[in-house]
């Protein structure tokens, strides 16, 4: 909401928005995703014509990319539709916004090495999460924001590799989950960089907790609490 | 069903303990990570050699999902073609009636039952178990592509689809080619490619008949198309009196301009080069004038599940080429390589195309679980299947029936009580509490998913 | 259709499929700087490719020397004007033929674009002079290199039973990802040019 605020925007939260499904739907059960997101759905609806900005990548690629055929041949079918084209994601959200209306004092920076002067001094390493990336296009817009807030960023070596979440396959296939959390986890330290931010939720529950294990000394942040710094304020 | 519970929940477990098996195995994921990373750049750099590239994908997948809407029309006008030619079609439905079309070829051939069959790679006749039912039959059946030559002599069946013994290093070949030959052959590369190449040689001038797959069939010519790197295939096909081609029935374009579509993206996909060495086109048997080629030339149009699959929601798989590049950026596979899918196909597009040729294999059906959806082999795939979307089909369709009590119950459960505002509001707060209590619950003793994400992950921390 | 001819009882399972309009196949375009003999010849040597380019008076003796040390030379009829091979296609027989250091075949055509060397069965009476040799000349008319093969697919009328683009050494990774020249077809490949 702080992001949101601090890129100019005037936010209203969606109270009984809670769960869009996609543990159900990616597992193969759509009549039980279908029972979950459908007040999420009305709620969403409900709240606003305007446009529905999600702060987890994989939640925004699932209202925005399969809702529609979640819901098809239901009564909610146009209403899914209708939500679908209104969801983004925050990045993408807040980087559009920047294009549209540049905030004041806030760099028009292509790249991290152009920010001036530095929010903070150590830089944060990005790490893109598969839907987002895929799906939304957010990787651009992660980068856009997080160089309008001010903050460095570096990328790391093989950054379009899943990290090995994917929902509930971290836990149907854990040894290969964590094989893959663990070679992401290698490439994020070998930046150097301590924080590490993503504009998903679940792919940083999932880093963390397997970086917590290992005893790993990273921190994890999403995009989100680091966006709070843009607008009038950034750069001071 | 509470038979087919107990096998889904028992092939789940099996292709996890297979994992967890290769997993243990440094030296197998080194040579995946490190084959999989050269493949995978050297195809966006040879891509980057064509400044249409976008076009051409986009033509390509319009040309193959064209071919596969059509393909009745195209196999007719291809065979009429063909056969004109002198060349002779077999009309296989499935496995049992292609290798039996083989085998009677075989023992028609000049040398008969007992000939020497030099055989160029094909994943068709990997899908059809050929060589055991030709040795049964007292052919000798050799692999004449190098890497699926090693992979005979090991017994073994190909990791990867392009690159079939990709996870054997230099010094297990050595003593795979040291058992063959009775002498020594050095763990040098060159040295053991120079053993296959003589000891191939000899097969390749003996044999009686050749096998090979095909890349492509074109309907308005009645051509098939063959494209590889080493020579095998020209050999198979040039040298011995009979040769004989297996084609998935799919393979097929409708003429020479479509072609030359396919054939930019194919190698550069594959192995990142412009054309494979060798692009064989080959129209008709041994004609009069030539001093060689094959006096009789079959193609065998393998069915296998295929057509069954063209009138479900998955016939898009179906316009696979077999490049493997979806294999090649796949962290799945990048992490546990070919063999714990045990199928023919192995990575994204494996855990696709298994459960749907193969509907009836209780192993085949929890390949689509071996994914996280993150959608890096559809970006890949040069004729554009959506991968991560059959997957998702595939589970959609059918967990409902298939999954485990267990699961069933428990996802039908979790969505009532979801539904229900005040259980919202009472799991928003517990699980306030619980990121509090991280500490505790971790050492509650937990099974199931709780435990999977326990035994090597910590919880989620308050933030 | 007959239900028990076996075509017919394959194809009816397969659905009837709609009349669409043909897909579009656009030409590749390739980035390039180069063009005409000399992209060919980069792409080519790329590969690992040999060439040379000689006049019609000079090429029988471009290939005795270029096969000097490399062993005997077998040469389909009519390959190069002059040339007297040691062994002739297909008189030499197979045996011979196999034995022989370097094949010597005319070429169709040429492929600057991704260095290929076009050859048919039907201008060298088959196919195993450029196959069975461990080194290969194809001798390439100077005005039939052209932008790609599918520019000379495009404009092909009959095809002959074998056309093969021949691009570059015979080679394989399959050991280690490691490139080997040269493992069943010629490793060494020489395009004699003729201008």
């Amino acid at each position: 909401m702080q992001a949101l605020r601090a890129a100019g925007c005037e936010p209203k939260d969606v109270g009984g928005a809670f769960c869009c499904g996609q543990p159900a739907y990616n597992s193969g059960f759509a009549k039980e995703a279908r029972r979950v997101a459908k007040p999420t759905l009305r709620a969403v609806s409900k709240a606003s014509s305007g446009d529905c900005v999600v702060a987890s990548g994989s939640c925004a690629a699932m209202m925005s990319h399969y809702w529609p055929e979640l819901f098809a041949g239901t009564p909610q079918a146009a209403e899914a539709r209708r939500v679908a084209e209104r969801t983004k994601e925050l990045t993408v959200y807040v980087s559009s916004r920047l294009e549209s209306e540049p905030v004041n004092d806030a760099p028009q920076a292509e790249s991290a090495a152009e920010v001036h002067p530095p929010l903070a001094e150590e830089p944060v390493v990005i790490h893109d999460a598969c839907h987002a990336l895929r799906g939304l296009g957010a990787a651009e817009a992660t980068r856009r924001a997080l160089a309008a807030s001010g903050r460095r960023y570096v990328n790391p070596p093989g950054s379009e590799r899943c990290c090995g979440f994917g929902g509930l396959f971290s836990v149907k296939m854990p040894d290969v989950s964590v094989a893959m959390a663990d070679e992401k986890l290698d490439l994020l330290a070998s930046t150097g960089c301590e924080t590490v931010v993503s504009c998903d939720l679940s792919c940083l529950v999932h880093l963390e907790g397997r970086a917590g294990r290992r005893g790993l000394a990273l921190r994890f942040e999403h995009a989100a609490s680091l966006l709070e710094g843009i607008g009038p304020g950034a750069g001071k | 069903m509470a038979s087919t519970t107990a096998t889904e929940a028992a092939t789940l477990n099996s292709f996890n303990t297979r994992a967890r098996q290769a997993l243990r195995d440094e030296r197998l994921r080194d040579a995946v990570a490190r084959s999989t990373d050269l493949l995978g750049s050297r195809r966006v750099e040879a891509l980057s050699e064509l400044a249409n590239a976008d076009e051409l994908r986009d033509a390509a997948a319009a040309i193959r999902s064209a071919s596969v809407s059509r393909l009745r029309s195209l196999l007719d006008e291809w065979s009429d073609n063909f056969t004109a030619l002198g060349g002779t079609v077999h009309w296989a439905r499935d496995a049992a009636e292609a290798t039996g079309a083989i085998a009677e070829i075989v023992a028609a051939s000049p040398a008969g039952p007992g000939a020497v069959v030099a055989k160029g790679k094909s994943m068709a006749s990997e899908e059809i178990h050929l060589n055991e039912v030709l040795a049964s039959a007292g052919a000798d059946v050799i692999e004449t592509d190098l890497g699926e030559f090693i992979i005979q002599l090991a017994g073994e069946a190909p990791s990867h689809i392009i690159a079939p013994a990709l996870h054997k290093d230099r010094f297990q070949i050595a003593d795979l080619f040291t058992a063959d030959s009775g002498q020594a052959v050095s763990a040098e590369i060159h040295e053991e490619a120079a053993y296959a190449r003589d000891r191939l040689r000899r097969a390749f001038l003996d044999a009686g008949v050749g096998i090979t797959g095909v890349n492509f069939a074109v309907a308005s010519t009645g051509s098939i198309c063959l494209v590889e790197n080493e020579g095998n295939g020209r050999m198979c096909s040039s040298l011995p009196s009979v040769h004989v081609a297996i084609m998935g029935m799919e393979r097929i374009v409708a003429d020479l301009a479509e072609l030359d579509v396919m054939l930019n993206l194919l190698a550069r996909s594959a192995t990142g080069q412009a054309l494979t060495v060798y692009t064989n086109l080959i129209t008709g048997p041994r004609r009069d004038g030539e001093a060689d080629g094959p006096e009789n030339l079959h193609v065998v149009v393998l069915d296998g599940g295929r057509s069954a699959a063209l009138h479900s929601q998955y016939s898009s798989a179906l316009s696979c080429i077999r490049c493997g590049a979806c294999l090649n950026v796949c962290p799945v596979y990048r992490q546990v390589g070919g063999h714990v899918y045990e199928s023919v196909y192995s990575g994204p597009i494996g855990a696709v195309l298994t459960p749907i040729l193969r509907p009836d294999d209780p192993s085949a059906r929890e390949l689509p679980e071996a994914s996280s959806l993150c959608g890096a082999c559809t970006e890949a795939c040069p004729v554009q299947i959506p991968l991560h979307d059959l997957l998702l089909k595939l589970r959609l369709e059918r967990a409902p029936e298939s999954a485990t009590a267990t699961r069933r119950w428990g996802f039908r459960l979790w969505s009532l009580a979801w539904s229900l505002p005040l259980v919202r509001h009472i799991s928003r707060v517990l699980t306030r509490l619980g990121l509090r209590c991280t500490r505790v619950l971790r050492r509650l003793p937990s099974r199931g998913w709780p435990g999977a994400w326990n035994k090597c992950r910590d919880l989620p921390r308050a933030r | 259709m007959n239900a028990h001819n076996p075509k017919s009882a394959f194809l009816t399972r397969l659905p009837e499929g709609e009349a669409t309009q043909p897909p579009p196949t656009p030409v590749a375009q390739y980035v390039s700087d180069r063009k005409g003999t000399q992209a060919f010849i980069a792409a080519w040597g790329a590969l690992g490719g040999t060439s040379q380019i000689a006049s019609a008076a000079e090429a029988a003796v471009a290939v005795k020397t270029y096969s000097r040390g490399r062993g005997d030379i077998l040469a389909s009829p009519g390959a190069v004007e002059g040339l007297v091979p040691d062994l002739t296609w297909p008189d030499c027989g197979r045996q011979a033929a196999a034995a022989a250091g370097v094949g010597v075949v005319r070429a169709e055509a040429a492929a600057q674009a991704t260095g290929s060397v076009i050859i048919r069965s039907d201008t060298n009476l088959g196919r195993s002079v450029s196959l069975l040799p461990p080194a290969c000349v194809f001798v390439i008319d100077e005005s039939t290199i052209m932008e790609s093969l599918g520019a000379y697919l495009r404009r092909l009328s009959a095809l002959p039973s074998q056309l093969v683009a021949v691009t570059g050494p015979s080679r394989s990774a399959d050991i280690e990802s490691t490139l080997v020249i040269g493992v069943h077809g010629p490793g060494e490949v020489h395009a004699l040019i003729i201008r």
